[in-house]
């Protein structure tokens, strides 16, 4: 019978503890590390790689964000500005790590490239859709009537180079 | 599936003596198949599980939050002095949230001219201690145990488990109940498209009996790193491909390898998209203590956010 109540104070402990270890709140944007934000995504603006990304992320992802990735039930949008604002590094730091007491699992069991395939697919998402994509559209008309009076020499702005295609299409 | 895989085993011995194969045999996978068909009824996706091929080795993946994976977990072998056995474990795997995963397990066997049995059940947990990815990766595993004598799901081994277990007739090892608590540390890395896990095994029978000690360890690797464009089903990328190995560790009172039972084999799975995920493994035993070689087959499917069913679309 001891050992018994040993082994459940045991249990509880490891179950408070780990509840407390990942209770902690604040933005996961916050939390990668300068190094991985940087990181480069080596597929960027490739098709096909978006097209692989997109069954990948119908298998594992669309689940929970939605096959339109808008989010459902209670899970967040990825078209939203947190993740429209974010560098390929900082979503690949996500998909890696996950957002554990927000729910978000870590996806390290995937293969890397097959990460970066996600979030290109991401990327090649449709701006169209939600408040972000109103917001985006406005600052990308008003950057295009920029880039005309500037006569084609206005730089391209941070918000527009994480859309490589986006701007294609515009 | 079973039903073939156990003639096939049991073909040569049935000239001996015909072996009236029991249909209860089957009846740890009925709540199972009932279960799945009522989550597909209800609307829940059926979709293929990611993990390593591991059959005894834990590595770090957990399910995903909201997600119930059921599996049937299978063991064939023909032990030494032994008649040939066909164990059933039915796995229902549940992600309580990313960091904590609980799973059921319900276990039976049934052996060639002898008896088929439910043999216990097992309750356990998983919880991932960091809160973010490192070169190795623990996770603590918290299990309570309730099984007899009889049962050959051999989930893992501790102590000075062996071959001896497999000979047991049914009758006589029903007989012996145990209930025990068993401790995993779970270590796991990934690199390069490859996965590492090692477990260390603490066992504890509360009915009495020493400390019991084990380990397990795997190496596994998807086939292709990167996604196909084609939607195909036998793309190398669904195939995974590896090895494990496990064994026991004696107790606290002759802690090392004497008297104890180790296996190894290499393991593969094919994950299906949309559907359910296939392993098979071959595991030999490496000495005296062990059976010759193991057959594992398992089948999982994942039913995703199966809790959604039961919540109402936020507007």
């Amino acid at each position: 019978m001891r050992s018994t109540k040993f082994c459940l104070s045991i249990f509880c402990l490891l179950l408070f503890a780990a509840g407390a270890l990942l209770a902690s709140d604040g933005s996961w944007l916050r939390k990668v590390p300068a190094a991985e934000r940087a990181r480069v995504n080596p597929y960027a603006g490739q098709p096909a790689a978006a097209h692989a990304g997109a069954l990948l992320f119908a298998e594992h992802c669309a689940q929970c964000h939605g096959k339109d990735a808008l989010g459902h039930r209670g899970h967040p949008s990825l078209r939203s500005q947190e993740v429209r604002h974010a560098t390929d590094g900082e979503l690949a730091w996500v998909l890696r790590n996950g957002v554990l007491w927000k729910g978000m699992p870590s996806w390290s069991i995937l293969p890397e490239a097959e990460r970066w395939q996600i979030i290109t697919y991401l990327r090649s998402l449709q701006p169209e859709l939600g408040e972000a994509g109103t917001s985006i559209k406005k600052k990308t008309a008003v950057w295009e009537e920029n880039r005309k009076t500037a006569g084609g020499l206005l730089p391209v702005p941070p918000f527009l180079l994480v859309h490589v295609p986006c701007v294609a299409q515009a | 599936m079973q039903f073939l895989l156990f003639l096939l085993l049991i073909g040569r011995r049935a000239s001996a003596r015909p072996h009236p194969f029991r249909i209860s045999a089957l009846v740890p996978q009925v709540p199972a198949a009932a279960f799945l068909l009522l989550a597909c009824a209800a609307g829940g996706k059926v979709a293929r599980a990611q993990e390593p091929p591991y059959f005894v080795t834990y590595s770090e993946a957990l399910e995903e939050p909201g997600n119930l994976e059921v599996a049937t977990k299978n063991l064939a072998g023909s032990p030494r002095d032994a008649h040939t056995f066909l164990s059933s474990t039915l796995e229902l795997e549940y992600g309580a949230t990313a960091w904590w995963t609980t799973e059921l397990y319900l276990q039976g066997q049934t052996t060639a001219q002898d008896s088929t049995l439910f043999t216990g059940f097992r309750w356990e947990n998983r919880f991932r201690a960091l809160p973010t990815e490192h070169r190795l990766n623990p996770v603590l595993y918290v299990e309570y145990e309730d099984v007899n004598g009889a049962d050959k799901s051999i989930l893992e081994v501790t102590g000075h488990d062996g071959i001896g277990d497999l000979q047991t007739p049914n009758g006589e090892g029903r007989r012996e109940i145990s209930r025990t608590m068993e401790g995993k540390l779970i270590l796991s890395s990934n690199a390069r498209g490859w996965n590492f896990s090692e477990n260390w095994i603490m066992e504890k029978n509360l009915m009495g009996g020493a400390w019991e000690y084990g380990y397990a360890a795997g190496v596994s690797r998807p086939l292709m790193l990167r996604g196909d464009i084609r939607n195909c089903v036998f793309c190398r990328q669904n195939i995974g491909a590896g090895a494990e190995v496990y064994g026991g560790l004696g107790t606290v009172h002759d802690f090392g390898l004497r008297d104890t039972s180790h296996y190894a084999g290499p393991a593969a799975n094919l994950n299906l998209p949309h559907g359910p995920t296939v392993s098979f493994s071959p595991q030999f035993g490496l000495n005296h203590n062990s059976a010759g070689v193991l057959w594992r087959f398992d089948v999982s499917y994942e039913v995703q956010q199966l809790r959604d069913l039961f919540h109402q679309e936020a507007e």
